[in-house]
């Protein structure tokens, strides 16, 4: 028993190493955007001012904007062509669903330098508007994180009982309207978390956009990028932290509409990690 | 509606599955409002006949007609039958009286009807305080409850059943049957219970369809296939039997262990000398220690094992070739220990004999004997 305690405590102790780890490096970031000093680099004292000073600084925050916006018009892409490639290789498989599969997987385990370099020399044959604005990135963004959403939703529908579906057929449904009532909520944890995963892998990407960005549109992270090897100012510790913010407050609206939906706690972590 | 409402009827209906037949050319007339069973091992087509009232799965030849109507090409959402699934299928989504309700809402029913409805449907179940739960908050036999209400809540001209029983503990699947036939006897609906449980279906049913092979052995009542076998598969898959594998004698059969069957009604589509097998239920064979001092319908062997089984005893009788089952009533029943000499006779009466073409399927290996067990 006593043998029994000690390895519990030993185990406990590791984890509490294992998430100190992890989260030191960005409770530091956070803590040194109330920095009074003008780099991330020295502490010289508490100051709220990088708070307010971030929002003057407008190419920082218009590479914001470019973030959120590529994040936004490709998670939406993503999850159309995620859920319904999800959809299909998992209720209509055939003979070419196993070299599909294979393209997905290609596509998640090529490496982004690749990628980039591939993509760029495509969108410069193609010229026009792929050199122009958001649509490079967000194609760059879109391919990947639709990969990650099928995977995704093609997992929890292959979890489903097709019986399901035929017992709405049996109660007068048709094809459509069991689709709508009884398939498309019941794989809606999975769009949601293949929403997610696909909304945080574009807001950080940063190898593959900054080959296929067209001069003057940057992401937030290529202009923080950018700034390495010079001078890192509180103000991106701020912006940092309000990314952080955004995106926990995005995972607990996500937990409540769930919450909502009426699955349980332990349905809402499984959801998180994509099972 | 006509006054077929409920009849279902199957004409030559074949279904392959790729090379595999799953149904092959079968004719089945159910009327309307009885409780008809399917019958039989797995693989033998009933739950594939089943698919195919429902219109989830398509004849490949044949026809079917519900209610008189043809259906082939009648999606499932389209025809007037409803369906309670193995593992009853609930939309998890949705609570037990969304569920219950869903039927009626794709028809368009008023709300004030459908409340009305699905609570007459809950109290018939006996649900009503579970209304508001989710499925994954239910027993076993709750969800079978729900299940139930929810396809006998749009009042179906056939109710469809895929061994509903199935995963429920033992007592609970005999109350459950006690109810479904009440049920279904106020309702007057058709019931269509597949099954592969001889007692659930002996229980609940009007008649029998036994299946094997994609085609129906035998369709008749509970008594008939039990007292009248028309087949060495049906006298073994319904109830249990002694089967002996001998030759023809006219009277009855010559065992390959010697022993002698008489029959008071020989059975004459087996020929004097061709290969045959006689049975005799447990239940018919008697047990004395003193030699009863005939020739035939008789066989000598030792006790090798007494079960106990509340209101009757189960012996296991070792004899030359093989171990013969007895089960007698606990009351005037012989006090047998392992090991007592014993005598198994029976009466002319109760001399089974059939053709020795189904001997494999009812005279098992012994090793695969125990595996079912």
């Amino acid at each position: 028993m006593k043998k029994y305690l000690s390895i519990t405590n030993a185990l406990g102790a590791w984890t509490a190493v294992v998430i100190a780890f992890l989260f030191t490096p960005i409770f530091f970031l956070m803590a040194m955007s109330f920095n009074e000093f003008k780099s991330i680099f020295r502490w010289t004292g508490f100051s709220t001012v990088w708070w307010s000073r971030m929002f003057d600084n407008t190419t920082l925050t218009s590479s914001v904007k470019v973030s959120i916006e590529v994040a936004v018009i490709s998670t939406l892409l993503a999850l159309v062509l995620g859920t319904l490639a999800g959809l299909t290789l998992a209720r209509k498989p055939g003979k070419w669903t196993a070299g599909f599969v294979g393209i997905i997987l290609l596509i998640l385990v090529t490496p982004e330098i690749v990628d980039g370099a591939g993509q760029l020399s495509w969108f410069v044959r193609l010229g026009g508007p792929f050199r122009e604005g958001l649509t490079p990135i967000v194609l760059v963004h879109t391919v990947f994180s639709s990969a990650v959403v099928t995977l995704i939703v093609r997992a929890r529908v292959s979890g489903l009982d097709a019986r399901l579906e035929e017992a709405a057929a049996d109660l007068f449904a048709t094809p459509a309207r069991a689709f709508w009532q009884i398939t498309l909520p019941l794989v809606m944890p999975a769009v949601l978390s293949g929403g997610m995963l696909a909304f945080t892998l574009s807001l950080d990407n940063v190898v593959s956009t900054s080959f296929v960005s067209p001069a003057g549109v940057t992401t937030f992270p290529n202009y923080v990028f950018g700034l390495s090897g010079g001078i890192i100012r509180p103000e991106v510790a701020a912006m940092a932290t309000l990314f952080i913010g955004a995106t926990l407050l995005a995972v607990a609206i996500v937990a409540v509409v769930l919450r909502r939906g009426g699955q349980s706690g332990s349905e809402i972590a499984a959801t998180f990690t994509g099972n | 509606m006509s006054q077929d409402r409920g009849s279902v009827e199957l004409v030559d209906v074949t279904k392959r599955f790729g090379s595999m037949v799953a149904v092959d050319k079968l004719n089945l007339d159910i009327h309307a409002g009885e409780f008809l069973s399917l019958l039989g091992p797995s693989g033998c087509g009933k739950t594939t006949t089943l698919r195919m009232l429902a219109g989830f799965e398509q004849p490949d030849e044949g026809h079917i007609r519900i209610s008189g109507e043809f259906v082939q090409g009648v999606p499932p959402y389209k025809r007037d039958v409803n369906t309670v699934f193995q593992q009853y299928a609930l939309f998890p989504h949705m609570s037990v009286s969304e569920n219950v309700a869903y039927g009626l809402r794709q028809r368009h029913v008023s709300k004030t009807d459908i409340a009305i409805r699905v609570a007459e449907a809950l109290d018939m179940v006996k649900m009503t305080k579970l209304a508001d739960r989710k499925p994954r908050q239910m027993s076993g036999g709750q969800q079978q409850r729900i299940a139930l209400a929810r396809a006998l809540v749009n009042r179906p001209s056939v109710l469809l059943l895929d061994e509903p029983l199935g995963a429920l503990d033992r007592k609970l699947r005999e109350e459950m049957q006690i109810e479904l036939k009440l049920l279904q006897s106020q309702l007057g609906i058709t019931f269509v219970f597949v099954t592969h449980d001889q007692e659930e279906a002996m229980g609940m049913s009007d008649r029998i369809a036994i299946m094997l092979d994609g085609h129906i052995e035998q369709l008749a009542d509970p008594e008939t296939v039990y007292e009248r076998p028309s087949s060495a598969f049906v006298a073994g898959f319904i109830g249990r039997n002694n089967f002996w594998r001998g030759v023809s004698t006219g009277q009855g059969v010559r065992a390959s262990d010697g022993t002698i069957f008489v029959s008071s009604s020989p059975e004459e589509r087996v020929a004097q000398g061709q290969p045959a097998l006689a049975a005799i239920r447990p239940e018919c064979i008697q047990l004395s220690s003193a030699d009863p001092g005939r020739s035939h319908n008789v066989i000598a062997g030792t006790v090798a094992g007494v079960s106990h089984y509340g209101d009757v005893l189960q012996y296991v009788v070792r004899t030359a070739e093989r171990d013969v089952l007895s089960m007698l009533p606990r009351q005037g029943a012989l006090r047998l220990a392992p090991g007592d000499p014993v005598f198994c006779h029976w009466d002319e009466s109760e001399v089974y004999q059939f053709s020795a073409e189904q001997a494999d399927l009812v005279l098992p290996d012994p090793a695969e004997e125990i595996a079912l067990e």
